[in-house]
């Protein structure tokens, strides 16, 4: 599903990464490990269409992704990638049940909110629906990015350092969901984290 | 659903919002009004000044002359024989000359002694009765009638001067014998009568019918508009009387109130300037604040000009829901002031349909509300997702 190849990106002629080569299968998870400040998060914004990278190939489900224009990355990342972000964005002024179909509006789909209903059962959040998100624990806030992420049902999940915040019971809570999330829909997941705890749930694993 | 974010954020800031909306809507509340009353003010006056070219009087100021003269509002310069005003109205260029003897009042409603050309000059309708024909008998105006109660038949006292607390002449009654309809001009005010009773109430039984008869004023017609030439200054230089031309101070009074609605108008349009940097401010702020958000749905798939036209709406919201506050606020003042008015001096205003100056007043609001929101909106354009979404 996801195979990048030589991808080096820089922020400056002195600062520049080069990454290895990425392959993740449909279904599948993939585990980037790595110390803060080895790129990590600029590898996934990479992946993620945030950024554009000096030079090397990215190819999505048969699409390159490198070469679109910038509408249309906007458009592919919108219906073919979710991204789960360290720290929880929300548009803080809707409640749950809005911030998650505001996924499918942007990406120009119709709102779901059955899908909506359906994935906060499945994430356990149910009840908080109609709630501000600023009520939320952190953990739950977690869920609620997870769901968000698949509620257009995309190709790919990047995860960034999505168990950072959290204790171990919510951590392992969170990595279950997440990981049972894509295999429902058929999405690749790539999870990059320093969290050591993650290590050894995961055999596809590459380290920075 | 950007609809609904802007509702829900405009929502979640109550206190700016309000400070925003208060603002602008004293601005537009003082023009508009300042508006309004010109225009009414303006149409009131002029309206009374219809078919009367000058009005004579004793000597003292031309404003007060015309404003007790024709408007019924300050108090006469003083009185002059009727015998010279009759003068005048042998002079060729004189069409017609309608006199006027005033200096009661019945419960602060004037008494005004006059002839029927009087009532003609502003077309009068009678409602029911008909006009006087004797002394003692009296037609009231529809404002007259109805705050005093009086009604067809009823009889009544005046009472010495202008204002409603002078001594009652009560040795001699006033008969209603006709009833005005609404006439939209200075009439419908007045309790109208003829000259003989005005003088008659204030013999106080000395019969000295050698007396000079006066008048306080006399409300004069051209044939042509050479009179205009040649007659005021004729009469101001070789009479006791004073000759003024009604059209001429009015404007001077115009002038003069200008000026006051002027200032109030630059110290509303200040308002209104401040109400929009309170808008540029909140958004600036809150835009701040936002970043993550905006970065987010920028990620998300959101075009950077929608976000703008989001935020953009919030300004324009806020500026409009000023706008139609600050309308209803001024509305209700013309009804505040035009309860004032008639209680003080017998003035109604009426006129609650929107202006089409206040379409100006829209397209101002609109545009302070596009600038304070437009400026700060284009930092959608300058968020850099990837850098803002991994900041903490």
């Amino acid at each position: 599903m996801l195979n990048t190849h030589k991808l080096v990106f820089g922020y400056s002629r002195d600062k520049s990464f080069e990454f290895p080569d990425i392959h993740c299968k449909k279904g599948e998870t993939c585990l980037i490990l790595g110390n803060s400040g080895t790129g990590k998060t600029t590898l996934l914004n990479l992946i993620g269409l945030l950024l554009k990278p000096t030079s090397g190939e990215i190819n999505l489900d048969g699409q390159s992704t490198v070469s679109l224009s910038a509408k249309e990355m906007i458009a592919f990342r919108a219906n073919n990638i979710g991204i789960i972000y360290q720290k929880s964005h929300f548009v803080n002024s809707l409640n749950v049940a809005d911030n998650l179909v505001l996924a499918n509006y942007l990406a120009g789909k119709e709102q779901n909110t059955a899908r909506a209903r359906d994935l906060s059962q499945a994430l356990g959040f149910e009840e908080l629906l109609s709630k501000p998100i600023q009520f939320l624990s952190g953990g739950e806030q977690q869920r609620v990015s997870i769901a968000r992420s698949v509620m257009n049902a995309p190709k790919l999940i990047l995860a960034d350092e999505p168990t950072s915040n959290l204790d171990d019971e919510n951590c392992g809570k969170v990595i279950t969901l997440l990981e049972s999330q894509a295999r429902n829909i058929g999405a690749a997941l790539l999870i990059v984290t320093h969290d050591q705890r993650l290590k050894s749930k995961f055999t596809n694993q590459i380290t920075l | 659903m950007l609809l609904k974010i802007v509702w829900k954020n405009i929502a979640a800031k109550k206190l700016n919002s309000f400070l925003c909306i208060l603002l602008m809507m004293f601005g537009i509340a003082i023009i508009s009004l300042i508006m309004v009353l010109g225009k009414q003010i303006e149409e009131k006056f002029t309206k009374n000044i219809t078919g009367i070219d000058m009005v004579v009087g004793a000597k003292g100021s031309p404003l007060q002359l015309i404003l007790s003269g024709i408007y019924q509002i300050d108090s006469p310069t003083g009185n002059v024989p009727l015998e010279d005003v009759q003068k005048l109205t042998s002079n060729p260029l004189v069409k017609e000359m309608i006199p006027l003897s005033m200096g009661d009042n019945h419960k602060g409603y004037r008494i005004v002694g006059t002839n029927s050309k009087y009532l003609k000059n502003f077309n009068a309708v009678f409602a029911e009765g008909k006009t006087f024909s004797g002394d003692f008998e009296a037609v009231i105006g529809s404002n007259t009638a109805a705050n005093t109660g009086l009604k067809l038949g009823d009889t009544f006292s005046g009472s010495h001067g202008l204002e409603s607390d002078g001594d009652v002449h009560d040795h001699k009654k006033y008969k209603v014998v006709g009833v005005l309809q609404q006439n939209n001009s200075v009439i419908d005010n007045l309790v109208i009568t003829n000259l003989g009773s005005v003088w008659a109430i204030h013999e106080h039984g000395e019969e000295d019918t050698l007396a000079k008869k006066e008048i306080t004023c006399a409300l004069i017609k051209f044939r042509s508009p050479l009179g205009l030439m040649t007659l005021p200054r004729n009469i101001n230089q070789n009479t006791v009387m004073q000759a003024a031309l009604p059209a001429i101070e009015i404007n001077r009074l115009f002038e003069l109130m200008g000026v006051g609605f002027d200032t109030l108008k630059i110290l509303a349009v200040v308002i209104m300037v401040i109400s929009g940097i309170s808008v540029f401010v909140t958004l600036y702020n809150s835009l701040k604040e936002r970043k993550y958000e905006m970065a987010l749905m920028l990620s998300m798939g959101a075009q950077r000009f929608k976000l703008f036209m989001m935020l953009l709406l919030e300004g324009i919201f806020l500026s409009l829901t000023g706008f139609l506050l600050g309308i209803i606020v001024s509305r209700i003042g013309v009804l505040i002031l035009s309860g004032q008015l008639n209680k003080n001096y017998h003035y109604s205003l009426n006129q609650l349909s929107l202006q089409s100056e206040e379409i100006f007043l829209l397209i101002g609001a609109l545009i302070v509300g596009i600038f304070a929101a437009g400026i700060p909106s284009l930092g959608v354009y300058r968020i850099n997702i990837s850098k803002t979404l991994a900041e903490d």
